[in-house]
């Protein structure tokens, strides 16, 4: 990642149109992030805006002996959606739907139901679990990395992404998905 | 094996959340703005309090002018009292 330590360099010597090229790289999985943390389409864009503000605003905090660059990024991502989070309601249990019945011929629509089912199955994840599980499954972050990002030991974060992944199967299992 | 299916479709679907096109420009004209604000020459935002108490002729005049409206004060009161 030297071409990025240029980059920012360059950027910190007042080179400020450079900083596009990071965000160019980075818009997507910070983006995508901010969007299944807060399972917010609307707001998730808005958010990500912010954290490419906070990170340029910060730029010169960076020490990329400490970090790279994506991991600094993603942890300003973090904090800035455990603030939004907080401003939220929380999703309660009451919202998730009671077993569907349904013939094959409304195969979208059961499919659409069960995709809808895990969305909000996610988000009403307990918070650490969640953001582990967005790291590790949608971000493909590696465990040391996700460690770093919340501050914790990697078998914490093992056990955490471990603990989402048989939550969100007892979801399937529980609500309408039949077996063959 | 529905369940697996069903999971692995959604992480895909996870995975594929699509940015707009204009975010990058959105980003850096914020940027541009955010710099332009900080460009602002140092002075113009020094609160006008500070700037008088720096200069001591600053300083004389703004006592006067606060004396003269004291004293304008008391003359109104004194004025609207003797002829009530």
């Amino acid at each position: 990642m030297t071409d990025e330590t240029d980059i920012i360099q360059r950027v910190l010597q007042g080179d400020t149109e450079l900083f596009a090229a990071l965000v160019e790289r980075y818009q997507g999985p910070v983006v995508r992030m901010a969007r299944n943390l807060t399972g917010d389409d609307q707001a998730s864009e808005d958010l990500a805006q912010d954290v490419f503000l906070a990170a340029f605003a910060k730029l010169a905090t960076f020490d990329p002996a400490r970090s790279r660059f994506s991991t600094w990024l993603f942890t300003i991502t973090r904090n800035k959606c455990i603030n939004a989070n907080k401003k939220k309601r929380p999703v309660s249990m009451g919202q998730l739907p009671e077993k569907s019945v349904r013939h094959a011929s409304d195969e979208n629509a059961v499919r659409n139901e069960r995709l809808d089912l895990l969305d909000r199955a996610l988000q009403r994840l307990p918070a650490k679990q969640k953001r582990a599980f967005v790291l590790a499954e949608f971000e493909g972050l590696a465990y040391q990395e996700i460690a770093q990002i919340e501050a914790t030991r990697i078998g914490t974060v093992k056990s955490r992404i471990n603990r989402a992944r048989r939550k969100l199967a007892d979801v399937l299992r529980r609500y309408g998905v039949d077996q063959p | 094996m529905k369940n697996e299916d069903t999971y692995r479709h959604w992480c895909q679907s996870r995975k594929q959340i699509a940015t707009s096109p204009d975010f990058c420009r959105r980003v850096m004209d914020r940027i541009a703005r955010r710099t332009e604000k900080d460009a602002v020459p140092q002075p113009a935002r020094i609160p006008l309090i500070e700037r008088v108490s720096v200069r001591p002729w600053a300083r004389a005049a703004a006592i006067a002018v606060a004396a003269l409206i004291g004293i304008g004060r008391i003359l109104l009161t004194l004025h609207v009292l003797l002829l009530a």
